[in-house]
């Protein structure tokens, strides 16, 4: 160490003043050293489709044949160029029912569907899944309830906020803590959830109740894209750094929340049956910025060749 | 002489650090410049002593007119995923509408009902359960139960 000329104090001293004047305090300098945010690294670009809504197993109006429009939507992704990288369904995969075997049939159906696809998937439940038995029936088909993966340096995370009621509740709100506690906020965070996190309108359970506090850990984040699905139709809405953004379903699509009416699908139209019906595109680009696409069905979409089971 | 006085100087500048660096944990301005910047965290449960009606007309709007309706008649906006419509709670036979009843099934759910007690802390169920006693018009005890935790 060389003699302290005054040159070299004013040059400390004067380093130390403009880091304090930056930080307003030393406290929040030695914070941010402590806490480096890590550029990331290599090509990570990469492709997914969300799929939601599929409600397997109802019969009604607003769909006439749900098994059929699922089968185009899976038909139209295996074509898609390039192919995806994987699949996440957020939720109502099958339409809810009181008989514990029909529930599984259902789920087993489903699964056999979406396995013919040989593309990845990633799947979390929706009240009509979960609700009525408190998820045991998925949990026993589908997998966890919730859960959390990197992909390509993304950090996925998939809520259940449907299988005990429309929340998330305390011990999955410390889980998500904890998986969010080492996280580089320079990668990018996606949260996977049947009903939307933040209030979407509350008459029709389109909201979680404690939403706001997942809010709180992700806001710390600056690239957070939450993908929910409950809605059946095209819907963002940004709170704090979280982009929200609603799937398409495969089922029915649902009117806009505007008026306090009684939540009802309309009847299938017999000249546009495939009306709002869809899945979305995510392209997320080496920087971690994402481009979102809607994949719209059609008359001229075909139903996806069964390779493990027939679908009429 | 000349060494010693090097090292005066270092101690003297040391110590001018050390008191810089003491100083500077504290802003140094009257106006902060990240002052609007806060680190949020997960927002804690809001204290809560003393269940009230009012906190628990809050939670029904929240929680359970959706299903249960506005009026607590069972006329919801959103329909149940199977089965019938939610039960109307305006009209509660005795033995459902005593406290102890209401705030086991509030907080353990059941039959398509929410497991409330995983998310709402046990004052805000009684806060429900005060204004679920005040939608039984049938018995005017109960309302009075209802204004006075």
């Amino acid at each position: 160490m060389g003699a302290i000329t005054r040159r070299r104090l004013l040059k400390q001293v004067s380093a130390m003043a403009a880091m304090t004047a930056m930080g307003g305090g030393l406290d929040w300098a030695v914070a941010r050293a402590a806490e480096p945010i890590r550029p990331l690294e290599g090509d990570h670009s990469y492709r997914f489709v969300q799929i939601s809504d599929t409600h397997l197993g109802y019969h009604g109006e607003a769909n006439r044949h749900v098994e059929q429009t699922l089968s185009m939507t899976l038909n139209v992704i295996r074509q898609l160029n390039p192919l995806p990288d994987f699949l996440v369904v957020t939720g109502d995969l099958t339409e809810a029912t009181e008989s514990a075997v029909e529930r599984t049939a259902r789920m087993k159906r489903f699964r056999a569907m979406i396995e013919d696809t040989r593309i990845p998937y990633y799947l979390l439940p929706g009240e009509h899944d979960a609700l009525l038995d408190q998820g045991q029936t998925y949990r026993k088909i589908l997998g966890p309830l919730f859960y959390s993966f990197v992909y390509r340096q993304t950090k996925f995370i998939a809520l259940d906020n449907v299988s005990k009621g429309f929340f998330l509740g305390r011990g999955q709100i410390q889980w998500l803590a904890r998986t969010l506690a080492d996280h580089n906020p320079a990668q990018p965070v996606v949260v996977l959830s049947h009903a939307p996190l933040y209030d979407a309108f509350l008459p029709w359970n389109w909201y979680t109740f404690d939403g706001s506090e997942a809010f709180g850990l992700l806001n710390r984040f600056p690239n957070v894209h939450a993908l929910f699905g409950h809605t059946h139709q095209l819907m963002s809405h940004q709170q704090g750094s979280v982009k929200n953004i609603g799937g398409l379903p495969t089922s029915w699509p649902l009117p806009q929340a505007e008026e306090l009416t009684r939540l009802q699908p309309w009847p299938q139209s017999a000249t546009n049956p495939y009306m709002g019906l869809g899945f979305r595109i995510f392209d997320v680009n080496g920087s971690g910025g994402f481009r979102v696409t809607s994949g719209m069905l059609s008359k001229d979409s075909k139903p996806m060749p069964i390779l493990g089971g027939s679908t009429p | 002489m000349k060494a010693k006085g090097r090292t005066i100087r270092r101690i003297a500048v040391l110590s001018g650090c050390l008191l810089l660096m003491a100083g500077a944990s504290k802003p140094l301005y009257a106006f902060h410049p990240f002052e609007h910047f806060k680190k949020e965290g997960p927002k804690k449960a809001k204290r809560n002593p003393l269940p009230s009606v009012t906190q628990g007309a809050y939670l029904y709007t929240r929680a359970c007119l959706s299903c249960h309706g506005p009026r607590g008649d069972g006329q919801g906006f959103y329909p149940m995923p199977a089965g019938p419509t939610a039960p109307a709670l305006n009209h509660l036979d005795a033995s459902r509408v005593a406290k102890d009843s209401l705030e086991r099934m509030i907080t353990r759910g059941g039959d398509g009902m929410p497991a409330w007690g995983q998310t709402m802390s046990s004052g805000q169920i009684r806060s429900v359960v005060l204004y679920v006693r005040s939608l039984n018009e049938q018995d005017g005890s109960l309302n009075k139960a209802a204004v006075r935790p």
